[in-house]
């Protein structure tokens, strides 16, 4: 497995995950079920657990880029390896994170219409509930971010040569 | 001595280090080592193809100084 058929892999990851969570919330959006006071909490929790799954499916990506990577190293070359997995990581991680605060929001935006259509006022509870789900989900989607940038800032210190050795006895 | 311009051509030609390392076959690392002259050599072939790139002469990226120029 090469950087470019994971990069490949990934990509596609991130589209079918986005298209999968676009889809669920609009067919779920419209069901009566999922209008009442559970179904906030049920849509919620579905959004929720999506998410934690596409997220833990990113990491799993990027342990197994730095894997290859630490695999294949040999001394400067694994710098170089890890300086393009790490960019890569936080690139994915960022896109994957973009994606998902796409998805909330057109499960928000849907919701919102449905609402307004079927001239249901939700209760407190329904909104508290659909607030903290939202919270939590964002909360991940910051982490995944906050790591992409660390990612990207030490991926960048590396290309830079900042932790380089600065002797070397190398004729290049 | 020998001192390496490549940091000055490279901005001149508007590549940067990951890049020019890409183009010419060699690892981030030993281009970051050559840009900053801590390298004991380098090769004509990767000398050619970093002058194919930025489009200038050896002389443009390599320069000589006497010790007491170089203070």
């Amino acid at each position: 497995m090469n950087i470019h058929s994971i990069k490949r892999a990934a990509t596609a990851l991130v589209i079918a995950f986005l298209i999968i969570g676009v889809l669920s919330a609009a067919l779920l959006a419209p069901i009566p079920y999922f209008r009442d006071v559970h179904s906030d909490s049920y849509l919620g929790l579905v959004e929720m657990i999506v998410y934690l799954i596409c997220s833990l499916a990113v990491y799993a990506l990027l342990f197994v880029v730095l894997r290859e990577s630490l695999r294949k190293s040999t001394d400067t070359l694994f710098m170089n390896n890890f300086a393009k997995a790490a960019s890569f990581g936080g690139k994915v991680l960022l896109c994957g994170s973009i994606a998902f605060e796409a998805f909330f929001l057109v499960a928000l935006i849907l919701r919102m219409v449905q609402g307004h259509i079927f001239e249901q006022t939700p209760s407190y509870e329904a909104i508290v509930t659909s607030l903290g789900f939202e919270l939590a989900c964002v909360l991940i989607g910051l982490v995944g971010l906050a790591i992409s940038v660390a990612l990207s800032v030490f991926a960048k210190a590396l290309a830079e040569g900042k932790t380089y050795k600065e002797d070397s006895e190398a004729i290049v | 001595m020998i001192y390496v311009n490549l940091d000055k051509m490279m901005r001149l030609k508007g590549i940067g280090l990951v890049k020019l390392a890409e183009r010419v076959g060699i690892t981030t690392a030993n281009m970051s080592l050559l840009k900053n002259g801590k390298v004991k050599g380098i090769r004509f072939e990767t000398l050619s193809k970093i002058c194919e790139i930025l489009q200038c002469q050896p002389g443009e990226i390599l320069e000589y100084r006497d010790n007491e120029h170089a203070k």
